[in-house]
């Protein structure tokens, strides 16, 4: 197939635009009014204003992807189409005839909808920079293994390369880490065990107490009660004397036998008997895309009974509940003897939520900026959660499939609040998360793309297409993502879970309702008052030094007398 | 601020209490309790933390049902400390009640904490206090504004309070007024409380407060209509003027049975009239005690939407949007507006203070906020001690209408971080001692009372202890030349724009406030910038 079999008319004069801007000088959003040409490429829609001697030419760019939902309005008079896009921008485009309304929706309709991986626009990208396979192995699973077991020779843990041809599980990557005394052949058992074969894996430890995170998908009991001595072992086996083993099912004690019935199941006391499971409940990524859709109606149409909506929508429930259940598990891991092992139904999207939150509560390490990216990818790329189907659409949109599921946006959210809880504590900022969000709906990258280590390993992404991280380690690009504040914290950092502490993410839910002038400014403050402090320490030790060279002269003179000095 | 119990009068000591965390009610800690003279003051057995109540403070005392520990009771404060007790020995837990009834009760304003001596106080202020006492004068901020002028002329009409009691001893009016005219327009308003000028901006547009006119049905006075003409034409750049009565159109037709009410269109030349709606201040009084049960019940999962029954924000939003109509119409329009509810001493404050704030960049400086508060609160005869409840009176005058005034600027502050010197903090302070009664500032109702109690000679003020601790009140992102700390300020009014305000309605649950708060580092980054400025200074004399 080819692009341009979908573009019917790659270009329509007398279009007008109309979106919605910030008038800075009256603080008001004010509706733009923008006259001129639509075209179509095979990844853009590109809009350009008529020459008016008056107003500078202005281009806007919309890339196929972004758009997330397309409304059609012909009536007699009036041929219109809204466009709203995945980062909640929305625009409206008067067509001056009914067929060419007709077509442009049709070719948007399909571009929009694209789902072969391979047309995607990363891979059109490549000469946005030069393609670093250094960013592309940013992470490594040795890497990781050395900072948990700095001294591997009394490490309990082992470097397993079983699926190194992603046949025991397709959604695991290449290598990971399990207990030292199990054999590659249990755990081929045990991934037989357990849905979409994901056995038990270490996901973080905790040297400071010697405690961790394990996490897997449900194992597979089906009605007849199966069990699998091996899946059993790894358990008993990962837990040393004197811990306390907690089986967390991110899923509701109700809803268990549902799961038995289907083929699925839970760890049972009496074939685990050290490990005790507890039952809490996450809504699951489809529930949450529909918390997404009411959250961000709240904030577009936020007239009346805001507060009222934005409850409703339950996001905030489900911050809530992701930040408590990390805390719970830091807590344990911290300061009791607590060890972990975390799934829900197939272990890739609240289990990955709640582990790697838990981490940027325990670990400092996952605060620092290569630290945030390395969790990312060690917890969600590499883990297997399902980028390409839970972010083809976003609130606007879902696809019949219903596999949409925004688990890393809420994600995101989270350690947002936990950025604003612990201003000093992480050395990233917003705008890193913002850049984050807005790379993973749509992006010029190929991080994001598929939907694990295999599928990325057979587009090639690695030899054809830019890592996002390449952007990110631009000199130019990562001074904007740096806290200007932030100092390393070696503590276990305990967030506030209360909504009275929690808050709206308005520079991104409302990004194009508010007026984020007054916001920038103070943040350039901020950065002035860092660097001005900073300056002043450097006069005064230079000072200092004078003064003690002068001192040891007098004193060398003679002048002075020692002792005193 | 920090006593010593052993030079504060004890009166009793109750053993065996123990103190329930409010977000954990599983959380107890054990300690006793001391009342003083003034004091309730709660000291924990093994960290010997202490917690210190002014009595004065004291908004509730509730008796809860007994349980198996003992006898709850729930202290409410009017800053918004709750404290639950639960007391082992019944008895002792009626004589706690009925020593804060004794003590926390005030009937008369000599019995008031600033009235008392203060060694404290006296060590801290004592060689400042004789100079900075009189910060403001009314005449000098109007002189600010560049008046009088041939326009704006200042009456000693009211020298004696005789007009009004309730207003100032000096006032601005029209220079082309006669004194006739303004006292027969005095006899047509409420309390007296005629016309006068609030704010002139550098336009020539003018904003003027006054009270409701006693029109009832069809009353009129010529000499009022001619006031309004003469302030309209003070104004070279309109042909018209608004007159905005800042309340719900219903409650003022209500006003109308009962001889008052508002300004007929027909009877005055060149006014447009607009209602706004704010409610009054019952409405308000019971939106707080919604709030601060919404804040206090942190487990509460539903919070939003108790936030949304509260209409709590729906008020705050309605004052601010007035003030932003205000402020149109004064800067866009070049028109002069004239502001009033029943009285003028409760919304049409909130609404004049906070539109010059707007409007005028001096305002949102540490000193001009102060002589903001001073002229258009104090002298304008807003009623802080009914407001208040600085005595044991009438529970239906309390209202916490300068407390909204307050939050209303907090907003602003969130929307425009660089456009004000001070910082939350001297808000929350200023909150807390409004209420406190350690200082004379905001105690009476209005300049005259004060002036009766001799509130100067007698008492310290507030601005003056503000003043010793003025490094605590700096906002260190503060920029004095910027857009937004230099022009008209135009805040967003979207329902979305306004937050619950946490550091003060949960001021001291430290479990859910922050645990790294912004502006406390970034303050202690510049406090620590200016002090290595100072010690490189002195290494450069030194070398």
């Amino acid at each position: 197939m080819d692009f341009m079999d979908l573009i019917e008319m790659p270009r329509v004069d007398n279009v007008k635009v109309y979106r919605q801007i910030q008038n800075y000088e009256l603080n008001q959003l004010v509706t733009q009014k923008l006259f001129g040409s639509l075209n179509l490429t095979s990844h853009h829609l590109i809009f350009i204003t008529q020459t008016d001697l008056q107003k500078p030419r202005e281009e806007i760019w919309i890339v196929h992807s972004s758009i997330d939902s397309l409304e059609k309005n012909v009536t007699e008079a009036k041929f219109q189409l809204m466009i709203k896009c995945k980062n909640f921008q929305i625009y409206f485009v008067d067509f001056p005839t009914a067929y060419c309304c007709n077509s442009i929706h049709k070719s948007l309709e399909s571009l929009s909808n694209l789902t072969t991986e391979n047309m995607k626009l990363p891979f059109f990208c490549q000469t946005i920079s030069k393609i670093n396979q250094e960013d592309w192995n940013f992470y490594s699973i040795e890497k990781s293994y050395k900072r948990f077991f700095p001294n591997e020779d009394s490490s309990e843990w082992r470097i397993s390369e079983i699926n190194n041809d992603f046949k025991i599980s397709p959604s695991y990557p290449k290598k990971v880490i399990v207990p030292k005394n199990i054999d590659d052949q249990a755990l081929i058992k045990s991934s037989q065990f357990r849905s979409m074969g994901r056995f038990p894996i270490l996901s973080y430890y905790h040297k400071k107490t010697n405690s961790f995170i394990l996490r897997s998908s449900q194992p597979l009991l089906g009605s007849n009660n199966k069990r699998c001595k091996e899946d059993e072992l790894i358990l008993k086996c990962a837990l040393p004397k004197g811990k306390q083993g907690y089986v967390y099912d991110l899923r509701d004690a109700s809803i268990l036998k549902t799961a038995v019935s289907k083929g699925g199941g839970y760890e049972t006391e009496v074939n685990y008997p050290l490990w005790k499971r507890i039952n809490k409940h996450m809504d699951r990524f489809d529930q949450l895309h529909i918390s997404y859709s009411k959250l961000i109606d709240a904030c577009i149409n936020s007239s009346t009974q805001f507060f009222y909506k934005l409850d409703t929508s339950a996001w905030f429930y489900n911050i809530r509940q992701a930040l408590y259940l990390s805390f719970l598990i830091a807590d344990e891991i911290h300061n009791k003897n607590g060890c972990f092992l975390i799934h829900g139904w197939d272990g890739l999207d609240n289990t990955l939520l709640i582990s790697s939150l838990a981490q940027i509560l325990l670990d400092p390490e996952s605060r620092t900026l290569d630290g945030f990216i390395d969790l990312i990818e060690r917890e969600w790329l590499h883990a297997g959660h399902p980028f390409s189907k839970r972010y083809f659409k976003s609130a606007f949109g879902i696809t019949p499939q219903k596999q949409e599921g925004p688990v890393f946006v809420l994600f995101l959210d989270c350690v947002r609040q936990l950025c604003e809880q612990f201003c000093l504590s992480f050395e990233f900022n917003e705008d890193f998360l913002i850049m984050l969000f807005d790379n993973l709906y749509t992006s010029e990258y190929g991080t994001f793309l598929g939907n694990n280590q295999n599928e990325r390993e057979q587009l090639l992404v690695s030899s054809r297409t830019v890592s996002l991280w390449t952007y990110v380690k631009n000199e130019e690009n990562i001074k904007k993502f740096i806290n200007p504040l932030y100092k390393i914290n070696d503590d276990v950092i305990w967030p506030s879970i209360f909504t009275q502490s929690l808050s709206l993410w308005s520079n991104l839910f409302l990004r194009f309702q508010i007026n984020s002038k007054p916001n920038d400014e103070a943040k350039k403050e901020i950065v002035k008052l860092v660097e001005t402090n900073l300056q002043v320490k450097i006069k005064v030790e230079k000072l200092r030094n004078e003064l003690l060279e002068l001192q040891k002269e007098a004193i060398d003179a003679g002048v002075l007398n020692s002792e005193n000095y | 601020m920090k006593l010593d119990l052993e030079e504060s009068n004890v009166i009793t000591k109750i053993e065996n209490v123990q103190l329930e965390d409010r977000s954990n009610s599983k959380i107890k800690t054990a300690g006793l309790l001391y009342l003083t003279i003034s004091h309730l003051v709660f000291i924990e057995t093994n960290s010997k933390r202490e917690i210190w109540i002014y009595y004065s403070l004291i908004n509730s005392i509730e008796k809860l049902p007994l349980s198996i520990n003992g006898s709850p009771i729930l202290i409410r404060t009017k800053h918004f400390l709750n404290c639950l007790f639960i007391i082992s020995k019944e008895r002792d837990c009626q004589t706690l009640v009925q020593v804060l009834n004794q003590y926390s009760r005030p009937t008369k304003y000599h019995e008031l904490l600033c009235f008392r001596e203060n060694s404290h106080l006296k060590k801290l202020l004592d060689s400042t206090h004789k100079n900075n006492q009189q910060i403001y004068h009314l005449e000098s901020e109007y002189a600010r504004m560049g008046l009088p002028n041939n326009k704006w002329t200042m009456t000693n009409l009211n020298s004696d309070y005789q007009i009004c009691d309730t207003y100032p001893n000096v006032l601005f009016v029209p220079a082309s007024v006669e004194d006739k005219i303004l006292q027969s327009s005095a006899n047509f308003r409420s309390r007296g409380r005629l016309p006068v000028l609030s704010y002139l901006h550098p336009n020539g547009a003018s904003l003027t407060r006054c009270s409701q006119p006693l029109s009832g049905f069809n009353g009129r006075c010529d000499e009022d209509e001619q006031l309004l003409q003469h302030i309209l034409m003070t104004n070279e750049n309109s042909k018209f003027m608004y007159v905005v009565d800042t309340r719900p159109k219903i409650n003022a037709m209500a006003n109308k049975a009962q001889g008052k009410g508002y300004e007929n269109e027909t009877n005055y030349k060149n006014i447009q009239f607009h209602f706004i709606g704010i409610e009054n201040i019952h409405v308000m009084r019971n939106s707080l005690d919604k709030l601060v049960k919404c804040a206090d019940s942190s487990s509460n999962s539903s919070f939003l939407t108790e936030l949304e029954k509260t209409e709590w924000l729906k008020h705050i939003k309605a004052i601010i949007d007035t003030s932003v109509f205000l402020v149109e119409a004064i800067n866009d329009q070049n028109t002069s507006v004239l502001v009033h509810c029943s009285d003028g001493w409760d919304r049409t404050a909130q609404t004049c203070a906070l539109a010059s704030l707007l409007l005028d960049p001096y305002y949102r400086s540490i000193h001009g906020f102060q002589v903001l508060i001073e002229k258009e609160w104090l002298l304008f005869g807003h009623k802080f001690s009914h407001r208040c409840g600085h005595l044991f009176e009438n529970d239906k005058e309390i209202s916490p209408i300068f407390s909204q005034f307050l939050e209303c600027v907090w907003q602003l502050q969130l929307q425009f971080p660089c456009a004000f010197e001070f910082n939350e903090t001297y808000l929350i302070k200023l909150h807390e001692h409004v209420y406190s009664c350690q200082f004379g500032t905001f105690i009476g109702n209005c300049q005259k009372e004060r002036n009766d109690l001799k509130i100067n000679e007698l008492t310290y003020s507030l601005w003056d202890y503000f003043q010793s601790k003025i490094y605590d009140f700096i906002n260190p992102l503060y920029i004095p030349n910027s857009v937004y700390s230099n022009s008209v300020l135009r805040p967003d009014t979207r329902i979305f724009s306004f937050k619950f305000w946490r550091s003060l309605y949960n001021r001291f649950d430290s479990t859910i406030n922050h645990s790294e708060k912004l502006i406390d580092s970034l303050s202690m980054l510049s406090y620590n910038t200016s002090s290595l400025q100072e010690y490189s200074k002195l290494l450069e004399k030194v070398n």
